[in-house]
């Protein structure tokens, strides 16, 4: 599995970006090279769970503007600087989630289902994509961010980890016990 | 696990980079964060809840001006401080009117959500509503009717006025608009917004005055607070819209709502009459069921009606008519043992008139008709002989009920009884009757039939009975109404489709004079509003240069513009202040004292745009402005009137670095753009 662009940054890059969160806190203009940086990867993410583009170029708007007004907290721990704006994504999400209500999209590509249909040790019949897609519509939002996550935007466990604040493994038991559970739904 | 009605879109189509990129916008974002971050003492519930002193300092000190309108008494050195800091908490909300008393107008139609029509305002702005619903904050589609409310900004001061912005951020480079028109369509039911399907986009065509490819559309987005660039605009020639038709109602409710008095001439004339004529005779044509002839049926009873022209005119009609009984059981051979005294032939349903003069068909019935018998009088053998009224011979001829003056003195007149006669009636004309359903008479008379004949009547009379009967033809009868029914048929489609291309006709000749009566409703209805200012003795100057620019000036472009949600739209060119004049000036009144500002505007007449300008002092400010351009500086007092400075006044200014601006003020408080205007002298080139 291709991990997600510009997610495993290696660590002198981290450094310069370091820099440019500290140059950001002191003269918002400075937070200009970041945006211009993430902004892609957090449209895409928001894009993923909506329907139209123009709420999500809003939306993404939005992580921005908050990301800049909360910038004075953010702490440097040697993670790259999305997994925090992906949280305030997720954050921004369900405000708007919460205020539109069912607005939530579901969308996913038949090269994430088959994955997934193989991740469960599944025979691959695309009969089963319908029903896999109301089981997924289904679930829980945290579950089906993990989904989401795993199958549709190829993200690695390190990397959802970051993003739920969790570790590696805990994503990993996360993901495969959900996977049991479609399953028997399935079933 | 839950059902969930969450949408999934399976495979959607993928979004590229470069598409992305063009979605960034920095300079919002910053923006966005200027206005998150307002310090506290900024902040609007700042201003009205917790700084109760300062804004009672300001309610006073409003309250005393308003008190004061006709004084030359104005914001001068010894003003109190917070009337500047009026200024400065309004600055915060994102679209401030200027005017506390007006605003640019909407005008309201009403539309049916899912039906599609045209609408012309008196600006001669066609609203094009698709045939699409509209629909909730939630997706779902609105039913019934809607407010769309409308208002377009079409020069300097509306756009002051409205108090929507006209700088355009731009990657951190901060614009002006030089504006080809804009405008705010609005969309409500039920005090809710209601948003345009985004598949099924309403059109706006605009006049405009300029159709330079410079000009581009932008989206006020208030939740960024900045413009956002959405195309080019679509330009069309003035005679596209002329064909367009207009909806004489909605054109003066859209009049009406614009704050005047003034009374227009009728558009309904001797055209619409013919109209309305033409469309009853049409519907009256399409409403026309022909009831195609029968043909008798021999196996059912038929009969006919003979009777006295002067005694039942009212059966003239019906001469010769077959009838034939639509339920045989109903018709019981036991009537005929009755002379049927009263007979009363109704129609089951409205007559439908038809051409024909022949036969049966001068009236028919689809439904057939409601034969009603009753004072019905048993017929002894004895009295009949052969002058018996009822006769049978079904298989060769039908039913005949004979309805007759039988009865003395029954439709008042009285005839002379004769002696008792009796009459003999052979046994082979006797009929069988089975039935008893009727009474005995009781007593009998002798009633005379003619001159010479008579029988006798018993005293009772029998239930009177319904039944339905159609008008059948004889098969040689038949044929001949077949071929007259066949005629008529194409006879009225003729004259329908005559009427129906006259009908048309007369729509485009309507729809020609409303087009033209639209085109000049504006212009009529500004001088009208222009001669009424004139004879209040406002600018009479101005009146004429008005007049003049009507006469030269005159729109030949619309912007043809599909909007997909409701919002500001603008038709722009955004240019930068360059190479501006920069003076050191003191403001001051008409007495000469010290003016304090606050917020105010230069109007660019030549560009069509709008600067604004915040100070707070009254001397030794830095004001820029580019001396080439026409420009008008005014402010808004707290009550309403206006100090201003024309283009004139900024052309008579000295070149000296340092210099007083002594602004004139208006000696009423304003209650209308117009006459912002008028005392400005600014002529919107988009209305004429």
């Amino acid at each position: 599995m291709n991990p997600s662009p510009g997610y495993h940054v290696p660590p002198p890059q981290i450094k310069s970006e370091e820099e440019q969160i500290d140059a950001a806190k002191k003269d918002p203009k400075e937070f200009e090279p970041l945006y211009k940086k993430y902004f892609e990867q957090i449209f895409r993410f928001v894009y993923q769970r909506l329907d139209d583009k123009d709420t999500a170029q809003d939306i993404t708007q939005q992580v921005f503007i908050s990301a800049l007004v909360s910038l004075k907290k953010y702490q440097h721990r040697g993670l790259p600087f999305s997994s925090w704006l992906y949280r305030i994504a997720i954050n921004e999400l369900n405000k708007w989630f919460n205020a539109q209500k069912n607005n939530r999209t579901l969308n996913i590509e038949d090269a994430g289902l088959e994955e997934m249909m193989e991740e469960m040790d599944e025979q691959v019949y695309e009969e089963y994509y319908p029903k896999l897609s109301q089981t997924l519509a289904g679930l829980e939002p945290e579950n089906l961010l993990l989904i989401e996550m795993r199958f549709f935007e190829k993200r690695s466990f390190k990397e959802i980890g970051d993003i739920m604040d969790i570790t590696e493994n805990n994503a990993k038991v996360r993901l495969y016990r959900l996977l049991d559970r479609i399953k028997k739904v399935l079933k | 696990m839950k059902n969930s009605k969450m949408k999934i879109n399976t495979n959607r189509k993928p979004i590229d980079s470069h598409e992305i990129g063009r979605m960034q916008d920095f300079s919002a974002v910053m923006k966005g964060f200027g206005v998150a971050t307002i310090p506290f003492y900024k902040k609007w519930w700042f201003a009205t809840g917790s700084g109760v002193a300062v804004v009672g300092a300001i309610v006073i000190a409003v309250a005393t001006l308003n008190k004061t309108p006709n004084t030359e008494t104005l914001v001068t050195e010894n003003a109190p401080a917070p009337v500047v800091q009026v200024a400065q908490a309004a600055q915060e909300a994102f679209i401030q009117p200027a005017f506390k008393g007006f605003d640019v107008d909407f005008t309201s139609i009403w539309v049916n959500s899912g039906e599609a029509k045209n609408y012309t305002l008196p600006s001669g702005t066609i609203l094009k509503i698709p045939a699409c619903h509209f629909t909730s904050a939630n997706g779902d589609e609105i039913q019934g009717k809607v407010e769309i409310r409308y208002r377009e900004m079409n020069d300097g001061v509306d756009f002051a006025v409205s108090g929507i912005p006209m700088t355009y951020d731009s990657a951190g480079l901060e614009y002006l608009f030089e504006s080809a028109g804009m405008f705010e369509v609005q969309g409500w039911q039920n005090g809710q917004k209601v948003f345009v399907n985004p598949y099924c986009p309403i059109t706006i065509e605009q006049k405009t005055v300029s159709s330079d490819g410079k000009f581009n559309m932008y989206y006020l987005n208030t939740t960024n607070r900045n413009w956002q660039y959405i195309g080019k605009p679509n330009w069309q020639k003035e005679p596209e819209i002329s064909k367009k038709i207009v909806e004489t109602e909605d054109l003066f409710d859209a009049g009406l709502s614009n704050n005047t008095s003034f009374s227009f001439p009728s558009l309904y004339d001797s055209s619409d009459k013919k109209l309305a004529d033409l469309q009853k005779e049409i519907d009256a044509l399409e409403k026309t069921t022909w009831v195609e002839p029968k043909l008798i049926d021999a196996n059912k009873q038929n009969f006919t009606i003979e009777f006295d022209k002067n005694l039942f005119p009212e059966f003239e009609p019906f001469a010769n008519t077959i009838f034939g009984v639509s339920d045989a059981s109903k018709f019981s051979p036991a009537l005929y043992k009755y002379y049927w005294n009263t007979a009363v032939l109704t129609v089951n349903n409205s007559i439908q008139q038809t051409e024909s003069n022949n036969i049966a068909f001068d009236a028919v019935s689809k439904n057939g008709y409601t034969l009603s018998l009753s004072n019905g009088t048993y017929i002894d053998k004895s009295t009949l002989g052969n002058n018996r009224r009822l006769r049978t011979t079904p298989e060769k001829r039908p039913w005949y009920v004979r309805v007759w003056n039988s009865i003395q003195g029954w439709f008042g007149k009285k005839k002379e009884t004769k002696n008792t006669q009796n009459y003999g009636i052979p046994a082979a004309q006797e009929m069988t009757d089975t039935t008893t359903d009727y009474q005995q008479p009781s007593t009998f008379v002798l009633v005379p039939i003619d001159s010479t004949q008579y029988y006798y009547s018993g005293s009772g009379y029998r239930t009177p009975v319904n039944f339905t009967v159609y008008p059948v033809l004889d098969s040689a009868n038949y044929e001949k109404a077949m071929k007259e029914f066949g005629s008529n048929m194409q006879k009225h489609n003729i004259l329908l489709k005559e009427k129906r291309a006259k009908e048309a006709e007369l729509r485009k000749e309507i729809a020609k004079r409303d087009s033209s009566y639209a085109a000049n409703m504006a212009i009529d209805w500004r001088k009208k509003r222009e001669e009424a200012l004139a004879n209040n003795g406002i600018n009479k100057d101005y009146i004429q240069a008005t007049d003049s620019a009507t006469q030269s000036n005159h729109v030949k472009i619309v912007n043809a513009f599909a909007a997909s949600k409701f919002g500001i739209y603008n038709c722009d060119y955004p240019f930068q202040y360059s190479n501006p004049v920069t003076k050191t000036v003191t403001f001051k009144d008409e007495q000469g004292k010290n003016f304090y500002v606050g917020s105010a505007f230069i109007v660019i007449t030549n560009k069509n745009a709008l600067m604004n300008m915040n100070y707070s002092n009254c001397c030794d400010i830095n004001m820029s402005y580019i001396k080439k351009h026409r420009n008008i500086f005014f402010t808004v007092l707290p009550d309403d009137r206006i100090a201003y400075y024309t283009t004139d006044d900024f052309n008579n200014l000295p070149d000296d670095q340092n210099v007083h601006i002594k602004l004139r003020v208006s000696n009423k408080k304003m209650e209308n753009i117009s006459e912002v205007k008028t005392y400005l002298g600014v002529n919107s080139l988009l209305m004429q």
